[in-house]
This record gives C-alpha cells, structure tokens and sequence, in this order.
C-alpha cells in the first residue's frame, strides 16, 4: 500500500491514550511481576531493567506501532482508515452507510484541542471505525465533506439545506442540570458503585455497626429486618423515628449524588437539528458530540414519572438501527433531551420525527373488559403470597396485603391511563400510570405487526397487536388491551401502510 | 387439499400432511426416551422401598397410568398444533398462523424481508421436508420461520418472496 497524498496521521496524544489504554489490559500482569518478586524487583539494575523492559514490550510498543501505522483519509464518497504494521488492513467506510459519526472528547483531549472519533454504519454490535485523537478543526472538516458527500446521491429530492446552520432545538442550563439529577433520580449508578466497594473492603460490618448500633451489627442487617417482619422484634419509638430518618436521609442522599451525576454527564447539554441531523453534545470532563440522521430514527419515546409533571418537564428518547452500544461513561445517543420543558416538546417532535404528529382526536382508550381483567390477575397473582405473609407475622401480612392493594389499584390506573392511535403515517401507544411513556413509529419505520391472542384475551373477545421496528435498544411497541375487531383493523392499517412504504436503513 | 400450485390465489395451506407424520416420529422417540427415564426411577422406588405384591402393583400402575397421560398429551399436542397453523402467500405479504392456546398471526410484508433461508434437518430430509426462515430488521420479531413446508414448497416460497426484488442494491 503506497502513501496517498491526503493521508492524515493521528495527533501525538493518541500515544498516551493507547498507553493508558494498553496499561488497563496488562496492569495484572504488571502487578503479579512486581508482587511476585517480593518487592524486590528495584533493588538491583536487572531488576528495573527487566520491569522497564516488560512495560515497553507490552505497553509501548503496541502503542507506538499503532501511532506510526494509524492513517486516514476522507475521499469523495468514502472513508478509508488503515493501520497495522505486520498483518495490514485498510477499511472503506463509504458515506452513505455512516450512521452516525460522532465526537468523543475526554479530558486529555481537550487539552491539546483533539477529539476521538467514533464511526459507526449501523451493523455489528461495535463501532467500523475508531480514530483516537485528530485535531477538532480536521474533525469539523471531516464532518461536513461526509455531510455533503451523504446527501448528494441519497436526498436528492429532499430540499438542499444548509449544512452548517444549527437550529437550537433544547439545552439544558445549570439550573435545569440540577433538576435533571433531582428528577432522573441516577444516583443508585454511583450508590450500587459505592456499596460494592465497600463490601469488596470488608467494611460492611463496620458501617452497619456504626449507622444502626450493635444490636443490628451482631445480629446482621437482613437477619433483623426478617425477624421485625415476623414481628419477633418489638422496636421502640424512637428507633422507629431513627429508622424512618435514615431513610430518609439515604433518598436525599442518592439524589444528591444523582445531581453530581449529571451535572458530570449532561453538562451543557445541546439538542441541536442540523440540515437532516440531529446533534447532541454534553458532558463535563469527558465532551461527546453525536450525529443522527433523522431518517435514522426508528422510534421515538416521551417519558414523564411524577417528578416531571410536577417540574412541567419530561425527557425524550429515540431508537435508532444497529445496536451500538457506548461505554458506560458515555450518555448514550439514544437520548435526546434528558429533560425537556413540556413547552418544547412540540418543536422537538416535529423535528424528530420529520412533521409526523398524533392527531389528538385518534387517541383511543383500552377496552371495556380489560380493568376487570386486570383486576382478576393481580387478585390472583397475590392470593398465595399474601397467605404465607399473614402465616409468616402480623408485620409481613400487613405489607403483603398493602402491597396486593397498592398492585389492584395501579392496575386499574394503568388500564386507565393506556392510549393507542393509529392515523396517517404511523401509530402510537401510551403506557404507564405514574411513569408514562408514548412511543411513537412512523409507517415506514415498522417492521412488521403481529396479532396475539391469549385463553384469557379469547374470553373477552381481546388481542394484542407486537408491532416491531429495527430500533435497538427500544422494546416492540405493544397494543395490549384492545379488543379483538380493533387488533385485527390496526394490523391491517399497518400492513397496508407496509406494503406501501419502503424500508431503508 | 389439492397439490395444484398452493401458492394460487393467495389462499390458506395447511402444513404439509408429512409433518405430522415426522412429528409423530420425533413424539415417538420422546415418549420411549421419558418412558426409559421414569421406569428407572420407578425401579429405583421399587428397590429403594421393597414392597409386597399389591406396593409392586402400585409402582407399576403409577408408571403405566403416568405413561398414558403424558402420550396422550404429546400426541394430541401435535395434532393440535397441526390443526391451528397455517401460511399463506397473499400478494404482498407472507402470512402464518400458529399456536393452538397463545395464537399469534405474522404477516411479513415483502418490502420488509431482507433475506430469507430455506433449511432441511436430516430428520426432515427422511421426509422431504424443510423450513423457511425470513428475516426482518426487527428487533424483537425479526426472525419468523415457518416448519413442516415440503421441501419444494419452501424452494418456490422463497423464490416468489425474493422474486422482482432485484432493485434492492443490498
């Protein structure tokens, strides 16, 4: 393979980045060398030389091969990257089959001004191609050349738009930033982190010995709470108020923690549409940017808990093809707007979804029978429970029989609250009573409808209808609760609309 | 059921007759491999409690009475499964019934598959029969596949599934 003349390099910093990235993978085995050696690895010059010299072979080395073999380069219709030194490989990434090409900037990275990019064709569970760290200018002109390069072949009947003027769709400022952290409640990530390392430490009982007194150390945590259950245990009034405190501070605390969460990961969040993309950026430390093409978007979701109502928010979800999945540490792209006021929601819509709008008047309720049925389903679904909870103590009856009323009543909601709507150009489901979702797919989005029909769904005259879209992460859109005339019409509205559209990924 | 051209007119088929007779096959097998299994345990019993001549008789009617329920069901079951599925090749569509207690009817759209498979296990081989699989970029319904098709039915389904679909460049 020759040296083609508009071939790019990577920036020096990917070195560091492939060091720090190679160090993860063998720090075992470094660690097992300089244990292993009883420590006394440094005391002779053999010794460092052969520590030096087991650090270079597997750590540097890969590193620096990967630096000195790594090129790219933006063609006119295509992407080539090639890298390898001994067992060579060139990639050709043609522009019509990116997916999305986003931007990854971590802290190390900012600081000389690059960025990681991140490109991906919608196949396969990984990203086709990772180019470690180029300077944003080249990343920004690499950017707009796959933009124009996308777009002359594929959309030429979609009105020409200009590439590089940005519509502001959301944002989030600092103060909504906090808002999201009380409300998307993401604290238990760094909770179930923490409880983790603790125990990893041994220090579980230390802790428990300290926050709930030795009665409850010696006994153990769970041995307690199943003993208050049976109602062995008497506690007195004020180790109830104790108790209930505790609670309560552990909740703030998780909230607190889930503000620090997102202030890191949302920060300066933009929802930006640009010509046929939609762009979001966020983060503090580490900045990623991520590019969708709208016609990629499979699926959209709203979501909406308690909090949000109460704020006047909700936070807004698409799905797209090909299951790529981000690092954790990574907002994943599937996420539009993690909170959104409800008075943007429209805008937001209209745009994601390319104009595409549930008339109000189609929305629809569940069937008649389908309460009733709910009803009948959690009764007997808790009967046997709430009997061994009542055998068990009076403290675990009590909770038992709450918890079968608090299910009755929430499934009544539940019922209550589904809507469905078919109309020109898609459908639509409404789901949940306290945390709601509506998921929304256009016509030539969907995949295929599937009509189910259970013992229980033939006695009162009900199905189901699956509908499915290529979304990934998105679970098929299911019409529970209708009755069976209106299944069978809502299946045949889609296949019709089917037959009709054209699928391209 | 005639065997004139079943793709005609788009109505329902049945599954090939053979199928079931294969099936009966695979239940057979089963049913002699769970016979084997408990009449062990219930010799394991017999040893293990060593009872007189009517416990002998009871151990031996448990096991036959056992035998029966469980044939019966694994039998019927295949009739019935039989009886309840159907496909057929409607225009744009491909379309499948199956389940006798959870129902569920697919209707693949054309415009949708992106490939198709036809396979034959050996057992199937034995009785000229094979199946169709469609694939779908869906991810949760995105595999359908259609069992107990004679071999040449599921040839010709595929060839009229991909049929004028040479415009897809992919």
């Amino acid at each position: 393979m020759h040296a083609h003349p508009s071939e790019h390099r990577l920036h020096p910093i990917a070195l560091v980045l492939f060091v720090g990235g190679q160090l993860k993978e063998v720090v075992f085995l470094l660690l097992t060398a300089l244990i292993g050696s009883g420590g006394d690895l440094f005391s002779s010059l053999a010794g460092v030389a052969f520590f030096g010299g087991l650090v270079g072979l597997l750590v540097v080395a890969p590193a620096v091969s990967r630096l000195l073999t790594f090129r790219y380069r933006v063609g006119d219709d295509e992407l080539v990257i090639r890298w390898g030194w001994l067992a060579r490989k060139e990639r050709h990434i043609p522009f019509g089959r990116i997916q999305s090409l986003d931007a990854r900037a971590r802290v190390l990275h900012r600081l000389f001004g690059t960025v990681e990019v991140i490109i991906e064709t919608g196949g396969g569970d990984e990203a086709e191609g990772r180019i470690a760290a180029i300077p944003m200018a080249d990343f920004e002109a690499m950017r707009g050349r796959v933009l124009e390069g996308r777009r002359a072949p594929a959309l030429r009947d979609a009105p020409p738009v200009d590439a590089g003027a940005a519509t502001m769709l959301a944002e989030l400022g600092p103060r909504d930033l906090l808002l999201t952290g009380l409300i998307l409640n993401r604290g238990m990530v760094l909770v179930g982190a923490a409880v983790a390392i603790v125990y990893e430490l041994g220090l579980g009982d230390r802790i428990t010995e300290r926050l709930l007194g030795p009665a409850v150390a010696e006994r153990g945590f769970f041995l307690t709470v199943l003993d208050l259950s049976r109602g062995a245990l008497h506690p007195t009034a004020s180790e109830l108020v104790v108790g209930v405190a505790m609670l309560v501070g552990f909740v703030m605390v998780v909230r607190l923690l889930s503000m620090v969460f997102t202030i890191v990961r949302y920060h300066d969040h933009r929802l930006e549409q640009i010509g046929g993309d939609l762009r979001v950026s966020c983060g503090l430390l580490t900045r990623s940017t991520s590019t969708t093409p709208i016609r990629r978007i499979q699926s959209l979701t709203v979501r909406e808990g308690p909090w949000h109502r109460l704020a006047g928010r909700v936070t807004v979800q698409v799905a797209t093809a090909g299951g790529v999945q981000f690092e954790e540490s990574a907002p994943s792209r599937e996420t539009l707007a993690p909170l959104l006021r409800v008075a943007e929601l429209p805008r937001v819509l209209e745009v994601a979804l390319d104009g595409l709008a549930v008339p109000r008047e189609e929305w629809r309720p569940a069937a008649r029978p389908a309460a009733r049925r709910q009803l009948m389903r959690s009764a007997l679904w808790w009967m046997v429970p709430v009997a061994v909870a009542w055998w068990w103590g009076v403290p675990a009856g009590t909770v038992a029989t709450l918890l079968m009323l608090g299910s009755a009543v929430a499934a009544q909601r539940r019922v209550r609250q589904f809507r469905w709507a078919a109309f020109d150009g898609g459908v639509a489901i409404r789901t949940g009573w306290l945390f709601r979702r509506t998921t929304i797919a256009r016509h030539d989005r969907i995949q295929l409808a599937v009509v189910e029909e259970s013992p229980f769904d033939r006695r009162h005259g009900m199905a189901e209808v699956a509908v499915d879209t290529a979304g990934s992460e998105a679970p098929a859109l299911q019409f529970t609760w209708l009755l069976r005339s209106d299944a069978v019409h809502l299946a045949r509205g889609i296949d019709a609309a089917l037959a009709r559209t054209e699928f391209r990924l | 059921m005639s065997d004139a051209a079943p793709e005609a007119a788009g109505e329902w088929q049945r599954l090939d007759p053979r199928y079931l007779r294969m099936a009966k096959d695979v239940a057979m097998v089963r049913v002699v491999i769970w016979g084997v299994l408990t009449g062990l345990v219930a010799a394991l019993v017999w040893w293990i409690a060593t009872p007189g001549t009517s416990g002998t008789w009871i151990v031996v009617g448990v096991w036959l009475l056992q035998m029966i329920g469980v044939g019966i069901v694994w039998f019927r079951r295949l009739a019935l499964w039989y009886r309840h599925s159907a496909w057929r090749l409607d225009g744009q569509f491909l379309e499948l019934r199956t389940g006798v207690w959870w129902r569920t009817e697919t209707r693949v759209p054309r415009s949708r598959i992106q490939h198709t498979d036809v396979g034959q296990g050996p057992i199937e081989r034995r009785h000229g029969l094979g199946h169709l699989v469609v694939y779908t970029a869906g991810t949760h319904h995105g595999t359908v596949e259609l069992r107990g098709l004679a071999h040449e039915v599921a040839l010709m389904l595929r060839d009229k599934l991909l049929e004028g679909d040479a415009r897809a460049p992919v």
